[in-house]
């Protein structure tokens, strides 16, 4: 070995260690003074030694947790297009639909076990479910009240009852002034304050006739308005597809008619019946001699 | 200038009643030539066979042509314009009163109404009588 290369070596080890080893060079060997590290920093060396796993421990845990946890495909960088913004139209039937759709989803995760439901989701649900409860009480309620029966029986009845008075009230107003045409007569063969006092009495009650006019319009205004109420119950009746029961209604007509001596007093208060309808005076005469 | 008590009158209603009801109270005032319509279609009818009438009174509510729309057409009938019209009816709202009078009418009765008020409309529409 040259003399070069021993002497870089026992310099590098004199950088090192401090020491020069006793070698084949005949220099007086140099000890350089150790450095005294005190109590205190050993024993802080030792624990921080327990305490930290050693290079080979951390590699080994390493591939235990690279096996664990598969390695994510690197993502690919794409360019974001901008979108513009359109305006929606109808705003609230869209944001109705979000809300919606917002709803459906989560009760998907919700219902699969996937995440727990937050609290906004758990208020949309549960004022869905009341929502989705009320409508089912309208329904029943509605159906509860016989649409069909309002519809085929009693506002037909209402109608015919009403145009009833109207044919009624005419009948008598044309009776009354029959009679004041009579009068009228009378009054060429009157003379003087005689005959202005009866023209007056007939001129009164023709204007008190009007009323007959009058009554006739109001209750047309009545007929109209049932009318209209006849209308909307149908709707009603497609709109929360009420299906309408006609087989109770005729059963309870058929138990009627076999229960026939079971008439109450409200069953006999019916009131004026139609032309054609109910028992002349004649024909109750005669029925109640019949029991003679 | 005097009003011929002779003339026809034209009285439209849809109620019977109130034309027995009108024609004795104009038979009262003195007017006996009175001819009667249940609409306004047939009162035009009427009215285009011979336009020579001296007055129409006419109810508002009647179908299917009512009054208002008789007398729109009327007033844009040549042969019919300058014939007093007076409406007798049970619609008394202001927005009726000014329907009627753009429309052209010459006078507004209400319902229920008494033969004075008649006969005042009457002379205000044709001169004292």
């Amino acid at each position: 070995m040259s003399r070069g290369k021993a002497a870089k070596r026992t310099a590098t080890k004199r950088k090192t260690t401090g020491r020069i080893s006793l070698g084949k060079s005949k220099k007086p060997i140099r000890k350089t003074a150790k450095k005294k590290t005190s109590k205190k920093k050993i024993a802080k060396r030792k624990t921080a030694k327990r305490a930290a796993p050693s290079k080979a421990k951390r590699k080994v845990a390493k591939k235990k947790t690279a096996k664990k946890t598969p390695k994510k495909p690197a993502k690919k960088k794409t360019l974001k297009k901008k979108t513009v913004k359109k305006k929606s139209t109808a705003k609230k039937s869209s944001a109705v639909k979000k809300i919606v759709s917002a709803a459906k989803k989560a009760a998907k995760k919700a219902a699969s076990g996937k995440r727990p439901a937050t609290r906004i989701e758990k208020m949309i649900f549960s004022e869905l479910e009341n929502l989705a409860g009320y409508i089912h009480d309208a329904k029943q309620e509605i159906a509860a009240i016989r649409p069909d029966e309002v519809k085929d029986d009693f506002l037909p009845k209402a109608e015919i009852e009403l145009g009833a008075i109207v044919e009624a009230t005419a009948e008598a107003t044309h009776t009354i002034m029959d009679a004041c045409d009579g009068l009228d007569g009378l009054m060429s063969q009157l003379e003087g304050d005689a005959a202005s006092t009866l023209m007056d009495a007939t001129t009164k009650i023709y204007e008190a006739c009007t009323f007959q006019d009058i009554t006739g319009q109001r209750i047309n205004k009545v007929v109209k308005t049932l009318q209209h109420i006849e209308a909307r119950v149908d709707k009603l009746i497609e709109v929360f597809e009420i299906k309408v029961e006609k087989s109770s209604s005729t059963n309870e007509q058929d138990s009627n008619s076999a229960e026939n001596n079971k008439i109450s007093d409200e069953d006999l208060l019916e009131g004026p019946q139609l032309k054609g309808q109910g028992r002349s005076q004649a024909e109750i005469d005669d029925l109640l001699a019949s029991f003679d | 200038m005097a009003v011929d008590m002779s003339m026809k009158v034209l009285i439209v209603d849809d109620y019977k009643t109130m034309l027995r009801i009108m024609r004795n109270l104009l038979k009262q005032l003195g007017f006996e030539n009175v001819e009667e319509a249940i609409d306004g279609t047939s009162a035009l009818e009427i009215l285009k066979e011979d336009p020579k009438f001296g007055l129409i009174i006419s109810d508002w509510n009647m179908e299917p042509m009512t009054g208002i729309e008789l007398l729109r057409h009327v007033r844009s009938t040549d042969t019919l314009k300058a014939i007093p019209f007076i409406m007798v009816t049970a619609e008394s709202k202001s927005e009726n009163v000014i329907a009627a009078k753009e429309a052209g009418v010459s006078n507004y009765i209400v319902k229920p109404f008494n033969a004075d008020t008649l006969k005042a409309k009457m002379v205000s529409v044709l001169g004292d009588f």
